[in-house]
């Protein structure tokens, strides 16, 4: 039944074209949307084959409703008659959506759009415009709610925010990833721009979290697209903290913690760094100065050694100096320290799938 | 950076390729198996059981015959793949491309399609390259894979497969110094 609703969609997406399809969706109701009320003049192909489908919902839905009351008397035969009646739904599902698999293959069997443009490209641009007007839908709802007394109610409206800026991160990181869309001047322009805005609206729901006393939120674990150096410096100045006033019993544990630090912010860092590079910003932050800073910490991590003895922390040093050889980050007066791990000729490349 | 997480042996390898499969089977059994009991719909679950086993099947033929073809070049050449690589690492499933990893006298390129393994010392030609349509040849979204086929040492061919990105072949070929005898589109 699914299926067939997701089938109509589908079916009015491809007759009218994806953003036309989502601007005549979002001014209708939920009952017309449920029902597809109102569609099929839309519709001028395949008008029999959308009628089907509409049709056949609405007989399954009957269906679902009769079957529990049937099968109160005798389950055994209402289960025979009922997969039947499934299967030759399906089999008319199947005939329905041909009709439109046919005009596909019109169109030179690329998933092109009704106005000339590629159906997934255009897709993922229609799903980013929803996800910024569900942010802005979002902000309004924090307006509203900014007054009252609840607790509760203000961190649920901005919990809602914080997955509507999801979502829009999402958005950009797909619709951005396409070489169609790079090559166009304008729309590097346009995701410039749209990172800024999402930079500046992760900024304000933290601000707003701060405020309601969770400070533990941050903008640099929220997002996959920006690069923060600053939270990474504060708490590692927690970590020191921390470390200089442990009993000597508990410092070891105290200089793992410090160490982890600096070994997630690099992995987070190449997370980042790969995000940006899918959606062609290459140069977006220099790598080579959150190297530095993670390499400055791995010092003082070996300088405590000295005093605090811990059975693996060095090994651990030597494979993420391994690692970061791996990638090209580390300097060159830094590759005698560890030479085991550091393989001089190993090359490692990813290459792009071609484009057929 | 650790951006390069797993360290490269041969059970990696194949397991990098076979880990999708996994998870995405192991929820449709779940879910259909619960379904299926609750409305005793079908009657006979083993059936299903048994049709998931065959692309299980699948999946581990795939990966025995990369594993046997590296066991082959290991007997021949008296050596030990994990220990020859031992220290260099790659990224997981997630990465998408196709993934070139070399060190010493081996080669891999690892990608969803399959994965090739050579030692340099093992091959003396490359035979055939080919590329080959696995589906969408009618419309939609078409894939490729292509398939390298190495004349070896002892007089035989090995066969591999790997994604479609002809840089990569055309980069591992350069690598050996060979020029491939065939090429097939």
């Amino acid at each position: 039944m699914a299926l067939c609703w997701w089938a109509q969609n589908e079916a009015f997406r491809y007759e009218v074209g994806v953003a036309k399809a989502a601007q005549l969706q979002r001014e209708r109701n939920w009952l017309q949307k449920f029902f597809h009320i109102g569609y099929s003049q839309y519709i001028h192909n395949h008008p029999v084959a959308f009628f089907v489908l509409k049709s056949k919902f609405v007989i399954m839905l009957l269906m679902l409703i009769v079957y529990p009351l049937a099968g109160l008397r005798s389950l055994e035969v209402t289960t025979n008659v009922y997969v039947v009646a499934m299967m030759v739904s399906m089999m008319v599902d199947l005939l329905a959506t041909l009709c439109f698999a046919a005009e596909l293959k019109q169109r030179g069997g690329l998933d092109l759009d009704a106005s000339g443009e590629y159906m997934t490209i255009a897709a993922d641009r229609v799903r980013l415009e929803l996800a910024w007007h569900n942010y802005q839908e979002e902000k309004k709802l924090w307006d509203n709610v900014k007054g009252s007394t609840e607790q509760r109610k203000r961190l649920k409206a901005i919990r809602q925010m914080e997955t509507a800026c999801w979502f829009v991160e999402k958005g950009i990181r797909d619709y951005y990833s396409y070489v169609d869309v790079l090559e166009v001047e304008e729309k590097r322009q346009q995701r410039e721009i749209d990172i800024c805005k999402l930079h500046e609206s992760y900024c304000e729901i933290q601000t707003l979290f701060c405020a309601e006393g969770r400070t533990d939120y941050d903008v640099f674990e929220a997002s996959r697209l920006l690069y923060a150096m600053e939270p990474f410096q504060k708490r590692c100045g927690l970590c020191r903290q921390r470390l200089e006033q442990a009993p000597p019993q508990k410092k070891a544990a105290r200089l793992e913690e410090l160490f982890n630090e600096a070994a997630f912010f690099c992995d987070g860092i190449a997370d980042r760094y790969v995000a940006n590079q899918k959606i062609g910003r290459e140069d977006c932050f220099d790598c080579k100065e959150a190297a530095a800073a993670v390499l400055a910490v791995y010092d003082e991590v070996e300088e405590w050694m000295k005093t605090v003895p811990h059975p693996k922390l060095g090994m651990y040093i030597a494979h993420n100096y391994g690692a970061m050889y791996g990638n090209g980050l580390l300097p060159e007066e830094r590759e005698k320290r560890f030479p085991d791990y550091m393989p001089k000729d190993a090359i490692h490349i990813i290459y792009k799938y071609d484009c057929m | 950076m650790t951006g390069l997480t797993k360290r490269v042996s041969k059970k990696n390898v194949v397991k990098r390729q076979s880990r999708g499969y996994f998870w995405a089977l192991t929820a449709i059994i779940a879910v259909m198996s619960v379904a299926a009991n609750l409305h005793n719909m079908f009657g006979h679950i083993e059936l299903f059981l048994i049709l998931m086993a065959f692309v299980w099947l699948a999946v581990r033929i795939r990966n025995q015959k990369v594993l046997h073809n590296i066991r082959k070049q290991e007997k021949y050449l008296f050596t030990s793949m994990d220990e020859d690589m031992a220290g260099i690492r790659m990224q997981g499933f997630f990465s998408t491309g196709v993934e070139a990893v070399c060190y010493g006298d081996w080669y891999l390129l690892l990608s969803y399609y399959g994965a090739v393994a050579v030692n340099r010392r093992y091959i003396t030609g490359v035979k055939k390259l080919e590329r080959i349509c696995r589906s969408g040849r009618y419309g939609g979204n078409a894939t490729y894979t292509i398939r390298i086929t190495f004349q070896t040492v002892v007089q035989e061919t090995m066969t591999f497969t790997t994604g479609n990105a002809s840089q990569a072949v055309e980069d591992l070929c350069s690598w050996l110094g060979m020029e491939p005898e065939e090429r097939k589109e």
